[in-house]
This record gives C-alpha cells, sequence and structure tokens, in this order.
C-alpha cells in the first residue's frame, strides 16, 4: 500500500505541467534581488570580499541529511532566528560582495523563507542574485518535500549579466538517484562598480559526497570558464569541498562517523571502507590548479604553516572544534597583504553553520 | 433550425433518462436501486442499502485510511432530485504511514510521535437537475470538519496539489466546499463528466483551491464502465499559488 501511495503521488507529479525535478536543460533565468531599502554609498578604496556556506539558516542543528541528527522541517521562528544571526556578522564584517552557498529560497526545511530577499533586507547589501542547484518540486524522501537551494551573490552594486553555470554531474549515482540529486554550478556575475567595466563576481559549491573525479571535472569546468573572462577582474569564493594541497589530515571517517558507523574495516577498496565525502586523500591535488592559476586570500605556505587557523568546516560542533579548510576565496589580481580574515570563533560560539566564513579586502584598481 | 428539431425528435426517445445519465458519476444527488454494487481501480466500493440510501467506503484503503461515506436521497419529482452526503474519515494510521525515513517519507519521521488521533467530517448537499435528456445538472455545497485530539505541527503538512486541500480541514478546523457538475451524453455510451469544485478555508492563509476535472467516460454496458480525462488544481500553498494538471483515468465494475 506504500509503495502504491508513492507511486500515485509520484505519477501525479511526474504528469503535472512543471517536472518534478528541475534539470537546468534550458538554462535558469536568473532570480535578481534588490533590498527594500537601497543604501547607495561612494565608490570604497578597498573592496571586501566575504564567502559563507550558511547551511540555510539552519545554524548547527543536527539535521538529518549532513550531522547525523534526525530534524527535517524547522519552524519559521527558528530560521528566522538563525538567520538574525548571520545577517549580524556580515553587518559586523560589512563585506561588499558576497558569496552564499547552501541558500534556500523556496523550501519546506526553512519554512519557505526566501533567504536571499530576508539577507538583503537585514543587512547593508542591496542586490543579489540566485542560481539553483537543487529546484524540486516534492523530493518524496525523509519528508523533504520542495526544495529550492543553491548559490547567491549579495552585492553593493548591481548586478549584470548573471549566469548559471552548469558543473558536471556526479557520475557515482544511478540515474534515478541522479535525477532527484543535486546539479552544482557556478554563477557568474558582472558587478557594475563605478569605473570597472570588467569587474566580475564568481560563487561555486562544488561536489559534497562524490567518491570519484567529478570534483576535478568540475574544477576543470571552473578554469575553463574563467579563462574565458580572459583579462577581466575575476573573484572567486565558494565552497570547494577539497582540501588545500600539502593538508595534514586527509581522512576524516571517524570525526564525520555517525554512533551507528564504523569505518576503516575490510579492504581497503570496499566502497564501505571510507564513508562518502570524508575522504580527501585521493583528491588531495584537485585545488593545485586554482593555487597555480589564482591568488588565494590565505597564501598556501601561510596555511601549510598554521593550519587550524583557517579550517572553515567541521560536522559536528558538540565534538571539537573546526577541523579542515574547505571555502575558499582566490582571484587573478592581488589581494591586500593581511587583509584576510577566518571568522572561527564567531561562527563556533553562536553556531552560525557547519561553515566559516572567509573574507578578504582588495585594494580598487581601475 | 429544422433539422435541428429533426435530430432531437428522432434522438430523444433514445436518449438516457436522469437515472441513466447519472449512472456514469457518483457526484449527483440520485441513487442507484437496492443492491446496487460498483467498485473502481481508484474509486470507492458503493454499495446501495435501499433505493434512497448508499453506502461508500475504500475497502483497500480502509485499514490506512478508515473511511465512509452516506448518501440520502430525498427525491422530490423526476427530474428534480435533493439528497445528502456524509463522509467519516480517520487519517491518522495513513499519516503516521508516510511519516518515515528515507524512500517514501512524505512527511518527516520527527513528527511521528505527533501526530494525533484526527477525524474528518463533511456533510453536504447535492441538488441534481436533469436539464434536457443530455444534460443532467448537479449544485453541492457542504462544510468538512477536522476533529483532533491534539494540536498537529503545520510543518506535517503535505504541500501538493489535490492532498494538500484535502487535509487543509485538520490544521484550519474547518472549511466549506462548493461545486457544479455537468454529465452530457455525447453519444450512445460516451459521457463527459465536468465538475467544478471550490474549497474555501475561511481565515486562514491558503484559503483557497479550485478543481476542474474533465472526465470522458465509456459506458461499455451496464457492469463496465472505462474513464478518462483530466484535473486541473489552481491552488494556494505555504510557498505561494500554483496550477497543476493531472492526469485521471479510473476502470469501474457494477453488480445489480
Amino acid at each position: 500500500m506504500k509503495e502504491l501511495s508513492i507511486l500515485i503521488i509520484a505519477l501525479v507529479l511526474f504528469s503535472a505541467c512543471e517536472p518534478l525535478v528541475n534539470t537546468f536543460e534550458r538554462g535558469q533565468n536568473l532570480d535578481t534581488y534588490q533590498a527594500k531599502k537601497v543604501m547607495e554609498a561612494d565608490p570604497p578604496e578597498t573592496i571586501r570580499f566575504m564567502t559563507w556556506n550558511i547551511r540555510f539558516g539552519a545554524g548547527r542543528t543536527n539535521w538529518f541529511g549532513d550531522s547525523c541528527g534526525d530534524r527535517v522541517i524547522l519552524p519559521e521562528s527558528e530560521v528566522k532566528e538563525n538567520l538574525q544571526k548571520l545577517a549580524n556578522l556580515i553587518n559586523t564584517v560589512q563585506p561588499d560582495i558576497l558569496f552564499l552557498q547552501e541558500i534556500d529560497i523556496e523550501s519546506k526545511r526553512t519554512a519557505y523563507i526566501d533567504q536571499v530577499e530576508w539577507l538583503l533586507n537585514h543587512t547593508h547589501l542591496n542586490y543579489g542574485v540566485y542560481a539553483s542547484m537543487w529546484d524540486a518540486q516534492y523530493v518524496p524522501s525523509d519528508g523533504l518535500g520542495r526544495v529550492n537551494t543553491g548559490n547567491a551573490i549579495l552585492s553593493r552594486w548591481k548586478i549584470k549579466d548573471a549566469q548559471r553555470i552548469q558543473l558536471p554531474l556526479r557520475s557515482d549515482q544511478d540515474a534515478l538517484t541522479q535525477y532527484f540529486y543535486l546539479r552544482r554550478n557556478m554563477l557568474k556575475c558582472h558587478i557594475e562598480f563605478p569605473g570597472i567595466d570588467d569587474f566580475y563576481a564568481v560563487c561555486v559549491h562544488l561536489a559534497a559526497f562524490s567518491t570519484d573525479n567529478t570534483k576535478q571535472k568540475q574544477i576543470e569546468k571552473i578554469l575553463t570558464e574563467l579563462a574565458d573572462l580572459q583579462d577581466a577582474k575575476i573573484f572567486l569564493g565558494g565552497d570547494f569541498n577539497l582540501l588545500p594541497p600539502g593538508s595534514d589530515s586527509l581522512d576524516f571517517c571517524d570525526e564525520d562517523a555517525c554512533p551507528d558507523e564504523t569505518f576503516h574495516r575490510g579492504k581497503i577498496t570496499d566502497k564501505s571502507y571510507h564513508k562518502e565525502g570524508s575522504n580527501y586523500a585521493p583528491e588531495i591535488h584537485y585545488m593545485e590548479p586554482l593555487y597555480q592559476h589564482y591568488n588565494p586570500a590565505v597564501p598556501l605556505e601561510r596555511y601549510l604553516a598554521h593550519q587550524l587557523s583557517y579550517f572553515t568546516h567541521s560536522t559536528r560542533w558538540q565534538e571539537g572544534f573546526w577541523d579542515r579548510k574547505i571555502d575558499y576565496l582566490f582571484s587573478n589580481l592581488q589581494w591586500r597583504a593581511g587583509s584576510d580574515s577566518t571568522y572561527q570563533e564567531d561562527a563556533f560560539n553562536d553556531r552560525l553553520s557547519d561553515h566559516v566564513p572567509v573574507s578578504v579586502e582588495w585594494k580598487v584598481e581601475k | 433550425m429544422k433539422n435541428l428539431r429533426i435530430f432531437f425528435v428522432l434522438i430523444i426517445p433514445f436518449l438516457a433518462s436522469g437515472q441513466e445519465l447519472s449512472a456514469v458519476s457518483t457526484k449527483t444527488a440520485i441513487l442507484n436501486d437496492a443492491k446496487y454494487r460498483e467498485i473502481g481501480l481508484f474509486q470507492p466500493f458503493r454499495f446501495a442499502l435501499s433505493d434512497n440510501l448508499e453506502f461508500a467506503t475504500h475497502p483497500v484503503l480502509f485499514f490506512i485510511l478508515p473511511n465512509l461515506q452516506i448518501k440520502k436521497n430525498y427525491r422530490m419529482t423526476p427530474a428534480l432530485n435533493i439528497a445528502s452526503q456524509h463522509h467519516l474519515c480517520y487519517p491518522t494510521p495513513l499519516l503516521k504511514m508516510l511519516a518515515r525515513e528515507g524512500t517514501g517519507g512524505i512527511i518527516a519521521a520527527e513528527f511521528k510521535k505527533n501526530i494525533p488521533n484526527m477525524f474528518s467530517l463533511y456533510n453536504g448537499i447535492l441538488v441534481s437537475r436533469e436539464i434536457s435528456a443530455r444534460h443532467l445538472v448537479t449544485l453541492k455545497t457542504g462544510i468538512k470538519l477536522g476533529l483532533n485530539a491534539g494540536s498537529l505541527d503545520s510543518r506535517t503538512s503535505i504541500d501538493l496539489p489535490v492532498v494538500f486541500q484535502r487535509m487543509a480541514v485538520f490544521y484550519e478546523g474547518f472549511g466549506l466546499q462548493y461545486g457544479v457538475n455537468i454529465i452530457t451524453r455525447i453519444q450512445q455510451k460516451i459521457f463527459s463528466d465536468a465538475t467544478v469544485e471550490l474549497f474555501h478555508f475561511p481565515g486562514a492563509e491558503e484559503n483557497l483551491a479550485l478543481e476542474y476535472s474533465q472526465l470522458y467516460s465509456w459506458l461499455r454496458n451496464d457492469r463496465f464502465q472505462l474513464s478518462g480525462g483530466f484535473k486541473v488544481v489552481w491552488g494556494e500553498y505555504p510557498f505561494g499559488k500554483q496550477t497543476h494538471l493531472l492526469p485521471l483515468f479510473d476502470i469501474k465494475w457494477k453488480f445489480q
């Protein structure tokens, strides 16, 4: 009977006007936003960039999908409280361009709050653009229901020519799972900064749980797209789900294991030997081309010398501090030396997200 | 015009009476004779206890969605029929079954323990009038009450067309329903069954939904009916307004 009801619901939805899942095969008309109150400012001498995976405003709650929890659908009051905390830190840091990942605009899990609109109306930022990575009318699993989550760029200045560029899909999934699964993207837009014609902001979020070379293909796609911008001023930020080359710890299976899970048993070639997405060893060189072609906000030498200070992620906050770096800012220009910040304490103490925001400044060169 | 009159004079003797027109649909005030029974692939099992009293229940769903419908006819004239309709439904077992982890989890498992015992009770009036030998029109109005033994978390809502509107009563307490159904005989054995229904939940944030269904039925004989068509659902949902086009299909077997 259970199967019959699922089948009927699936049949009904498959035959509805809109497809059950947006596969973005025809591209996406990007949602653009403007704050209710636009706060114009004189062009500054330095521009501050910030990247943050905000975990859809769920804070550090034990969500079922990524932290061994049992929570699925959050109440509106809790989401708004979390969003207010995110807005407080954004208003403290005062970024001019903000790259956001895992931001919901129409998801049942976050009370259908349009978080891009909400953050624009509760911060100093004026304009926004959103590109979905998961747009499903109904996910008939775990009570998730409707989901629309993705990447966004928020800016003090107007945004134009925004483009959603599809990144390669995970190639280690069966067709049905892949149909319902996330479609990672690269959000590229032109910022109308006064006096600069070729100012590009790019936000990315790479695959999290792939066990093959999907992330490498996604990096290659990003590099190809960036190369097409030629001599433009490029600022790239996002959650790459990859460690910097040379990192000390590469295997987080034990750290990420849920209480009923054990790893590193049996043969190393077994699929269950590692937890999906927790063993970075085979991928450790994937970030090298980015470090070679672009300037990171945190130079590799400095990171390697003081790794703990630059960690930006952990899966479970109860069991320790941040334990790996997977969030980055890059540019083809030189960042202002020593202007980077990794807000570990703020994000940890206020349980803002499972990611730490990172910021850096660029001295305007017209 | 003359040809049209000739056509009607010739065809009227072969056209169905109101009762025959109503045989293709259960949405009218007209009931079948005593001991009549029918069952559909998706429709409930109906049985007429007498000429003016009919019971219906979905036998397969009954174990997870106990339900009972009663229709009583207060016939006035052969051309005008009035009936009252009463539905009782207990969805708690079905909702608890749908609250689960993994694939098929329609409601989040975190709410499973908090789904209270709930009943819905619908009471309505149907008025059917045969406006010509080929057309039977039914007007419907009713009120649906949601009776919960405890509070139901709004996050358990199933925000899908058709389902959301039928579950809304458990969150809002009551809802009003209005409808019009028109059955038209197109050919000797082919019928059109068009229905418009308005769902209204006064005071609710998502308080309106409109459904239009168009079915075409082939009545092979007194015992077998094949139907197909579509339903358009416009509704207000927690995420906004949306329209869906859904397919309809059913097979019915009838016994006397």
